[in-house]
């Protein structure tokens, strides 16, 4: 199941998938409307700053367009795309390796709770690996099922449900200790 | 912590990306090439291949008395044909944030036409930088020798090249596990196997830590369509993964299975 895309007729998104994936510009903006919060959600968890997240996902667009033809058919779009999104994600990770500690200021632009939260989630996310982090925000963002993530990752099910409940078990021990940290603080 | 807290926090976290996807849509929109290859063409380009072989075993069958030079004669033809289908073509590619256009050279592995069911393959090269070889039946791309690369530095570098095995009456699946086996053994850290996103395969990646001599492997799995497999290794260090590292991915990209069984 896939949220952000439920409202479109499933025939319509069929048919400007395959545009997009001939070429068609039109279509490909169409698409790029209705995947690129996802692929900018999932990217920016993976690499853990906008900035990087921004450069993975048009780097992930552009080679959807230029290499539309390896899709086989719509129905195998969308595993095929966030495949790419997390191999650009990782790429530019291992490009710009230092980059990520820099950004935390930017979570941080306003001091408000939903900054405080945003800090909170960065310093958890921090403490996972990336394999953690990208079932996380597959599962609990993006509403994929375990199958589906499957499909996205290239892993049997029950690695996929391995995952999510370690990653889920951290990512609260995390918030949570980080939380007492505060108070023990004050 | 429940999952609505969990996707509560993402969402809250993410946001602020979300939010530059339509500066972000204007960016990419202007880079899109004119016009993107499609399936279509890529049907076509490998038809035409597939054609040619299919009409040159006809030949081959039919000929009578076929001697060796008749046999060379079409070998010859075949090379021709491959080649006019193959042409050079210009590539783009990003080498540490600025782009570069090169004129990539095709390079077609010959056909072998008393085996019909034998597949090759084509490749595009920078010929600029690479020179290709080829050793024990493998298809070799190494960078041009420069003037001082025979001194000890040089020489105590990693090796850096791309290197095409074909791995004929084997499963993809046991090729895989192999190498996954084999890279475990020589490198430090390796990758889960995925879908390789250049290449119509699979791809593992290793490597033997982060100090900038650190040795990296890419493997590529190809299934050659006649029962066996290209593997394609793409070996350089780690402060090369910006040079050789994005030109090998580059040429990687253009490898295609040319004749598969008719």
């Amino acid at each position: 199941m896939v949220y952000y895309i439920k409202n479109t007729e499933e025939a319509e998104m069929e048919e400007y998938i395959v545009s997009a994936l001939s070429g068609d510009k039109i279509a490909f903006s169409k698409l790029y409307d209705n995947f690129s919060p996802a692929a900018l959600r999932l990217s920016t968890v993976i690499t853990r700053n906008p900035d990087l997240a921004e450069d993975a996902v048009q780097e992930a667009f552009i080679r959807v367009y230029k290499k539309g033809y390896q899709c086989k058919t719509s129905e195998k779009f969308e595993p095929w795309f966030f495949r790419i999104v997390i191999n650009e994600s990782k790429r530019i990770l291992r490009k710009y390796p230092g980059e990520v500690e820099l950004e935390l200021s930017y979570m941080v632009s306003s001091f408000t709770e939903q900054a405080d939260l945003s800090i909170a989630v960065d310093l958890a996310l921090r403490e996972l690996s990336l394999e953690h982090r990208t079932v996380l925000v597959l599962k609990f963002l993006l509403d994929y099922s375990e199958k589906e993530i499957g499909k996205i990752i290239n892993k049997p099910v029950g690695t996929v449900k391995s995952r999510i409940y370690y990653a889920k078990k951290a990512l609260a021990d995390k918030m949570s200790g980080k939380e007492e940290n505060e108070y023990d603080r004050v | 912590m429940t999952e609505f807290e969990i996707k509560e926090a993402l969402y809250v976290y993410t946001q602020d990306a979300v939010g530059r996807k339509n500066v972000l849509k204007e960016n990419i929109m202007e880079l899109l090439p004119e016009k993107a290859k499609n399936r279509k063409e890529m049907k076509i380009q490998r038809r035409l291949v597939v054609a040619t072989s299919l009409v040159l075993a006809i030949l081959l069958f039919t000929a009578t008395p076929m001697g060796e030079s008749m046999a060379a004669a079409i070998k010859e033809n075949i090379v021709i044909l491959i080649e006019k289908i193959f042409q050079p073509k210009d590539i783009v590619i990003e080498i540490e944030g600025m782009e570069e256009s090169l004129v990539y050279t095709p390079y077609v592995e010959e056909p072998v036409i008393e085996n019909q069911e034998a597949p090759s393959f084509a490749i595009y090269v920078d010929e600029t930088r690479y020179m290709r070889y080829e050793e024990d039946g493998d298809f070799i791309i190494r960078p041009i020798p420069i003037e001082n690369s025979e001194s000890e530095f040089y020489k105590s570098l990693p090796i850096c090249e791309i290197r095409i095995t074909q791995k004929k009456e084997i499963s993809i699946e046991m090729v895989t596990e192999e190498s996954i086996e084999l890279l475990r053994s020589e490198y430090q850290n390796v990758s889960e196997v995925i879908d390789s996103p250049i290449v119509d395969g699979k791809y593992i990646h290793a490597n033997n830590g982060t100090e900038w001599n650190a040795e990296v492997i890419d493997v590529y799995l190809i299934d050659n369509h006649s029962g066996g497999v290209y593997k394609i290794t793409a070996k350089y260090f780690m402060e090369a993964t910006e040079g050789h590292g994005m030109r090998f991915a580059s040429m990687i990209s253009t490898f295609e299975v040319a004749l598969g069984k008719p």
